[in-house]
C-alpha cells in the first residue's frame, strides 16, 4: 500500500469491518431489542403519568384501564411542580451564564498570556470540581448562614459557580490554546487591549465549546440535589430535585402523580437535550479525550 | 506580546475573579471540613476540639465498613458494567450497522433525565407491583420476581442497574469519540494482512482507546467514590443498612444525628480515597508539556 | 495539540498574586464555619406590634397526599382572633429534620417551631437554644396537665415547650372483617397468636408493616413488647444504655416477637408504611401497630378501631406508648413577645381543634369531648388508664440510637429468627458505641 494516499475517507470506511453478514444481523437484532429495552423505563413512566389512579389500582401498571388524561400533571404541578421548575430556572441559568462569562475570561488568560504557574492553576481549579461534594455541604451551610444568604438561591448560585468554575475554565482554556495566535497578534497590531481582545476577538470564536459547556453545564446545575438540599430550607424557594423528593414525601404511593412530577421536572433538561444534541456530545468529549 | 498597564489589571480580574471563587467556595470550605472532622460539634453547641478521634471512631464503626465495602461493590460492578458495556455499545454503534443513529439515542438519552428523577422511575419500577416484577409475571416467569430494592442482599445491585441504565449511555460517547480518533490506515493495513477482527480490535483500536479509557476510568472512580443522589431517592441507604455508602452515611451524621465532626471526617475520608485518582485525571488533562 | 509557538508576555505579573490574596481573603471572612452567631439585640418594645412585626411558624408534614395542612387554619384563626400576623412554611418532615440545628443557630430563625417532645428538643433546651416560656405556662396553659408540663420542663424547672397533641398507640383492626370471619378481639398474646393463626388460614395477611423508608415504625413492635415483658424500667433503662441488647431480658423479648414474626406480611421492606396501611384499609391485612396519626380513607369511616397491645405478663403494669407533639421558640428569635403570643394561643381548645387533625388528642383538659369522634375518645381513656406512658424509642433516647433500633428490628421482621444473634450483637455494639458518644458530651 505503499505510495497511496487517501486524502479524504469517506465516514463509512472509518469502521473495523465486522465481515459476515450474519454477525451483523445479529447485532441488529440484538441491539435493536437492547435500545428498544433501554427507553421502556422512561415510556413506562409516561404511561403511568397518564394515567388514573383507580385505574392502577384495578389492573396494574401494564394495562389502560382507566383512561388516559394529563390530570396528573395538572396536580402535579399545582401541588408545587410549577413553582420547583421555575426556581431550577431561576437558579441554573445565571449561574450558567456567569460560569460562560467568566470561564472564558480565565481561560483565555491562563492559555495566551504567560502567567506564572498557569499549568498549576489550571490543575488548582480544575481539581476543585473532582472534590467530593459532600465536603463542602456542612461549610456551605455556615457560610450562608453567616453572609445572610442561606435558604436563597443566590447561595445555591454561587456554589454551583465555585465548584463547576475549574471544569468549565479547563475547556475553554483547552481550545482557546489550539486558536491560531495570528487571530491575537492582529487583534494586537489593531491596538486591542486584553479586555477588548477578549470581548471582540475571542468570544465570536467560542462559541462550539461555549455551546457545549452550555448545555452540557445546564443538565449538571439543574440536576444537583445536594447542593440545594443543604442551601434552601423553604419549600417554595426548592428547585425541581429537592421538590421531587418532597413530593414523594407527600404522594408517597400515588405513582401516577409522582411520575407526573418526575416528568415534569426532567422536561427542561430533556428539550435541551433533543434540541442541542450535538453541543451536549462535544461537550462531553471536549473534557475526556485527546 | 507586549502587556500594556490596563492589560495587567485585566489579567488579575480576569483570572482572579474566576479563582478567588474556586478558593472561597471550594477550597476554603473544603479546608473548613477537615478542620471540622477534628471536631465533636453539634451545629448548636460548642465546638470541642478532639483531635483524631473521629477517625478512631470511624475506623472502629461497623456501618462505616459496610459503607466502604458498598462503595467497593459499586465502583467496581457499576464500574465495570458501564465502561465494558458503553465500549461494547460504542463499538457496535460505530460500526454503523442498520439504526445506528436510534441505538444511539436510545442510549444516551437517559442523560438528560437526574439521577433523581432515575432513581425515583426505577424505584416505581422495582416496587413489588412494578413494572419488572409485573412483565415477569405476565410472561410465566413468575420465579424470577423478586423484592427488588426490599431485599438487603440485592438492594444495591437494584440501584446498580438503575444506575448503569443512565451511564451506559455517556460512556458510550466518551469512547465513540476516540475511536473516530483511531488510525484507519492502520486498520485497512491489518485487515489486508487478514487480521479478523479480534486481533484489530484488540492490538489496534483498545491501545488507541487508551487514554480516553484512563479518564473514563478516574471520572468514574470519582464518581462512584460521591455516589449520594441515586441511593438516597431509591433506599435511603436502607433496607436496614444494607445500601449505605459513604456518602448516605456522611448525610445521616450531620443531618439526621448532627454529628458535625464525625460526619466531615467521613467526608474526608471519602476525599483521600478519590485523591489518587483525582490526580490521576489530573496529569492526564494537563500534560507537562503543553505549554 | 501543542502549541506552535510561545506567546510570552515580558513583564510577570506580579500584582495578581497580592489581589487574589485580597479577592480570596476578602471571601474567607464570611467563611468562618463554627464562628458562632450572635443573637440579635432584643427589639425595643414599647408593647411590641405583632402586627407589623409578624412572626414565622417553621412547619412541617408527613405528607398526606392532598391534605390542606392544619397549621394554615391555625395560622388564619390566630390572625383573625388577634389581628396579628403569622407565616406558615411547611416543608416535609424529613428536611425540617436535618435542616434543625440550622433553624436555631440561624441569624433569622423562625419564631415558632413545631417539633416533637422528646430527648432531641430536650436537648436543646439543655444547651439553651429554646426560648424560655415559662411565664407563658404560668399565664396561659393552666390547662394543661402535670404530666404534660413536666415533659416540657428543662432540669433548671423552666419550661420550653408547648405540647399540643398526642396521639397513642395500638393494635387496629376492622369491625366488619372481624365480623365477617368471626373474629374477636384478644387480650392476651396466646389469644393474639391464635387470631394471626387464624387470619392466614382465612388468607389474610395477618399483621400489615411497611417499613421501607420508615423503619421506625418496626421499632414500634420492640417498644411495646419490652413494655409488657420487661416493664417501663427496664425500657428506660435499656435506652440509658445501663442493659445490654443482646443480654437475656432483650433476647426474651424477641423469643416473643418471633412468635408473631411468621405472620407479618412479607413484603415489609419493600413497601412504605402508607403502602402497608392500604393493604389494611384494602382488606388484605387483618390487622396492624401503628399510631394515632394514620390517616383513615373517607371509604373506611367509623369501620375502624383498635385494641391495645396485649398482654404477655399480667404482673407488668400497662404501659402505653403516647408520642407528643408540641411547638417551641429558639431562643435566638428576634421577635420573643410575639412569639410567646402565639405559643399561648397553641395552647387553646380552638388552636387544638385545628391542629388535632383526626385520631390526634388534645392537650388541653378542657378540650371539649364532643369533638372527638369515638374512636378517639377510646383512645384517651386507654392513655389514662396506663399505668405509665412513653413517647417512643428514639423520643425517649436519640435519634442515633432510633437508628439503630429501627435496623434491628425492621430486619427482624423482615428476616426473622434465623438472623437473631446477629441482629442482637450488631444492635448492642453499634448502641453501646453511641451511648459512650454520647457521655462525652
Amino acid at each position: 500500500m505503499t505510495g497511496v494516499r487517501v486524502t479524504h475517507i469517506p465516514e463509512r470506511k472509518k469502521s473495523l469491518p465486522l465481515g459476515t453478514r450474519i454477525t451483523r444481523l445479529v447485532l441488529v437484532v440484538l441491539l435493536a431489542f437492547l435500545s428498544a429495552a433501554w427507553i421502556v423505563p422512561v415510556m413506562a413512566a409516561v404511561l403511568t403519568s397518564l394515567r388514573s389512579f383507580d385505574g392502577i389500582l384495578t389492573s396494574g401498571f401494564m394495562s389502560l384501564e382507566g383512561g388516559l388524561s394529563f390530570d396528573n400533571y395538572v396536580r402535579a404541578w399545582q401541588s408545587g411542580g410549577g413553582t420547583y421548575l421555575w426556581n431550577s430556572m431561576v437558579i441554573t441559568i445565571p449561574a450558567l451564564f456567569i460560569l460562560l462569562f467568566l470561564a472564558s475570561m480565565a481561560g483565555f488568560v491562563l492559555s495566551r498570556f504567560d502567567i506564572p504557574f498557569a499549568r498549576g492553576i489550571m490543575l488548582f481549579m480544575l481539581a476543585g470540581n473532582l472534590l467530593p461534594q459532600q465536603i463542602l455541604l456542612i461549610p456551605y451551610n455556615r457560610m450562608a448562614e453567616n453572609l445572610g444568604i442561606f435558604d436563597t438561591h443566590f447561595a445555591v448560585i454561587l456554589a454551583h459557580i465555585g465548584f463547576q468554575m475549574g471544569f468549565f475554565t479547563f475547556i475553554t482554556y483547552n481550545f482557546i490554546r489550539q486558536l491560531p495566535n495570528e487571530l491575537f497578534e492582529a487583534a494586537r497590531v489593531d491596538g486591542c487591549d486584553m479586555f477588548t481582545m477578549w470581548w471582540r476577538v475571542l468570544l465570536p470564536v467560542l462559541r462550539p465549546p461555549l455551546a457545549a459547556l452550555g448545555t452540557l453545564g445546564f443538565a449538571w446545575i439543574f440536576n444537583d440535589l445536594l447542593f440545594a438540599l443543604a442551601l434552601i430550607r423553604s419549600t417554595d424557594q426548592m428547585p425541581v430535585t429537592v421538590g421531587l423528593l418532597s413530593l414523594q414525601g407527600q404522594f408517597v404511593t400515588d405513582y401516577t402523580v409522582l411520575s407526573a412530577s418526575a416528568i415534569i421536572t426532567a422536561i427542561p433538561t430533556i428539550f435541551l437535550f433533543i434540541v442541542l444534541q450535538r453541543q451536549f456530545v462535544s461537550g462531553l468529549t471536549l473534557g475526556s479525550v485527546k | 506580546m507586549r502587556l500594556f498597564l490596563r492589560d495587567r489589571i485585566a489579567a488579575i480580574l480576569m483570572l482572579g475573579v474566576p479563582l478567588a471563587l474556586v478558593l472561597s467556595w471550594v477550597m476554603w470550605p473544603a479546608l473548613q471540613s477537615i478542620y471540622i472532622s477534628t471536631l465533636r460539634w453539634s451545629g448548636t453547641s460548642q465546638p470541642q476540639f478532639v483531635g483524631l478521634e473521629n477517625y478512631e471512631r470511624i475506623i472502629d464503626d461497623p456501618m462505616f465498613q459496610t459503607a466502604l465495602e458498598n462503595n467497593i461493590k459499586w465502583l467496581v460492578v457499576f464500574g465495570l458494567l458501564s465502561i465494558v458495556g458503553g465500549l461494547l455499545v460504542a463499538l457496535v454503534v460505530h460500526e454503523q450497522i442498520a439504526g445506528w443513529k436510534f441505538y444511539r439515542s436510545a442510549f444516551f438519552a437517559p442523560i438528560a433525565i437526574s439521577f433523581v428523577v432515575t432513581g425515583f422511575i426505577w424505584k416505581w419500577m422495582f416496587a413489588p407491583t412494578g413494572v419488572i416484577n409485573a412483565g415477569f409475571e405476565s410472561i410465566g416467569a413468575t420465579g424470577l420476581t423478586a423484592n427488588w430494592i426490599g431485599d438487603p442482599d440485592i438492594a444495591l445491585w437494584s440501584i446498580i442497574i438503575a444506575a448503569t441504565w443512565r451511564q451506559i449511555g455517556y460512556i458510550m460517547i466518551l469512547f465513540l469519540a476516540g475511536l473516530k480518533a483511531v488510525d484507519y490506515f492502520t486498520i485497512e493495513a491489518a485487515t489486508v494482512d487478514g487480521a479478523g477482527y479480534g486481533r484489530r480490535l484488540w492490538y489496534v483500536v483498545l491501545p488507541a482507546l487508551g487514554p480516553s479509557t484512563t479518564t473514563v476510568i478516574a471520572v468514574t472512580v470519582i464518581d462512584s467514590l460521591r455516589t449520594f443522589d441515586i441511593i438516597w431517592t431509591m433506599t435511603q441507604g436502607g433496607p436496614f443498612n444494607s445500601t449505605q455508602v459513604l456518602s448516605t452515611l456522611m448525610w445521616r451524621e450531620a443531618f439526621g444525628n448532627y454529628n458535625l465532626g464525625y460526619a466531615s471526617a467521613i467526608a474526608v475520608i471519602i476525599l483521600l480515597l478519590t485523591l489518587g485518582f483525582v490526580i490521576i485525571y489530573l496529569l492526564r488533562a494537563i500534560p507537562k508539556e503543553a505549554r | 495539540m501543542s502549541r506552535t509557538s510561545t506567546d510570552t508576555v515580558s513583564t510577570r505579573v506580579k500584582p495578581l498574586a497580592g489581589l487574589l490574596a485580597v479577592l480570596a481573603s476578602s471571601a474567607l471572612v464570611a467563611g468562618c464555619a463554627t464562628a458562632s452567631t450572635d443573637a440579635p439585640a432584643p427589639t425595643t418594645a414599647g408593647g411590641t406590634d405583632c402586627v407589623a412585626n409578624g412572626i414565622s411558624v417553621q412547619n412541617w408534614n408527613v405528607g398526606e397526599a392532598g391534605a390542606d395542612d392544619p397549621m394554615l387554619a391555625v395560622a388564619a384563626l390566630y390572625e383573625e382572633t388577634t389581628g396579628n400576623t403569622v407565616t406558615v412554611n411547611t416543608v416535609n418532615v424529613e428536611v425540617f429534620r436535618s435542616q434543625l440545628p440550622t433553624y436555631l443557630t440561624s441569624n433569622n430563625p423562625p419564631d415558632v417551631l413545631k417539633w416533637l417532645a422528646g430527648s432531641t428538643t430536650a436537648g436543646f433546651a439543655e444547651a439553651g437554644q429554646l426560648l424560655d416560656i415559662s411565664d407563658v405556662w404560668a399565664e396561659s396553659l393552666g390547662d394543661l396537665p402535670e404530666g404534660l408540663k413536666a415533659l416540657s420542663t428543662d432540669t433548671r424547672g423552666a419550661q420550653y415547650f408547648v405540647p399540643t397533641n398526642y396521639y397513642w398507640w395500638a393494635i387496629f383492626y376492622r369491625p366488619s372483617l372481624f365480623a365477617d370471619n368471626g373474629y374477636s378481639v384478644p387480650e392476651t398474646w396466646d389469644e393474639f397468636i391464635a387470631l394471626a393463626e387464624q387470619m392466614e388460614s382465612d388468607g389474610l395477611i395477618p399483621v400489615g408493616i411497611g417499613t421501607s423508608g420508615a423503619e421506625w415504625v418496626a421499632t414500634s413492635w420492640f417498644d411495646y413488647l419490652n413494655l409488657r415483658i420487661n416493664g417501663p424500667d427496664f425500657h428506660r433503662a435499656l435506652l440509658r444504655g445501663e442493659h445490654d441488647w443482646n443480654g437475656p431480658e432483650v433476647r426474651a423479648v424477641f423469643e416473643k416477637f418471633a412468635e408473631i414474626q411468621p405472620y407479618i406480611d412479607p413484603n415489609s421492606s419493600g413497601q412504605e408504611w402508607q403502602a402497608g396501611l392500604e393493604k389494611f384499609f384494602n382488606k388484605q391485612a387483618g390487622m396492624t401497630l401503628i399510631g394515632g396519626f394514620l390517616p383513615v380513607p373517607d371509604s373506611v369511616g367509623d369501620d375502624i378501631d383498635f385494641f391495645s397491645f396485649p398482654t404477655i405478663d399480667p404482673s407488668i403494669p400497662r404501659v402505653e406508648e403516647a408520642p407528643t407533639d408540641g411547638f417551641f421558640s429558639p431562643a435566638t428569635t428576634s421577635n420573643p413577645e410575639c412569639a410567646k403570643q402565639f405559643l399561648a394561643f397553641l395552647g387553646t381548645n380552638e388552636a387544638q381543634a385545628l391542629l388535632r387533625q383526626g385520631a390526634n388528642i388534645a392537650t388541653n383538659l378542657t378540650f371539649p369531648e364532643s369533638e372527638y369522634s369515638d374512636l378517639v375518645k377510646k383512645g384517651r381513656d386507654l392513655l389514662a388508664a396506663a399505668a405509665d406512658i412513653t413517647q417512643f424509642y428514639d423520643r425517649d433516647s436519640s435519634q442515633a440510637l432510633g437508628n439503630a433500633a429501627n435496623a434491628a428490628n425492621a430486619r427482624f421482621i423482615a428476616q426473622g429468627p434465623r438472623v437473631l444473634d446477629q441482629i442482637l450483637n450488631e444492635w448492642d455494639s453499634s448502641s453501646k458505641k453511641i451511648i459512650e458518644e454520647q457521655g462525652l458530651d
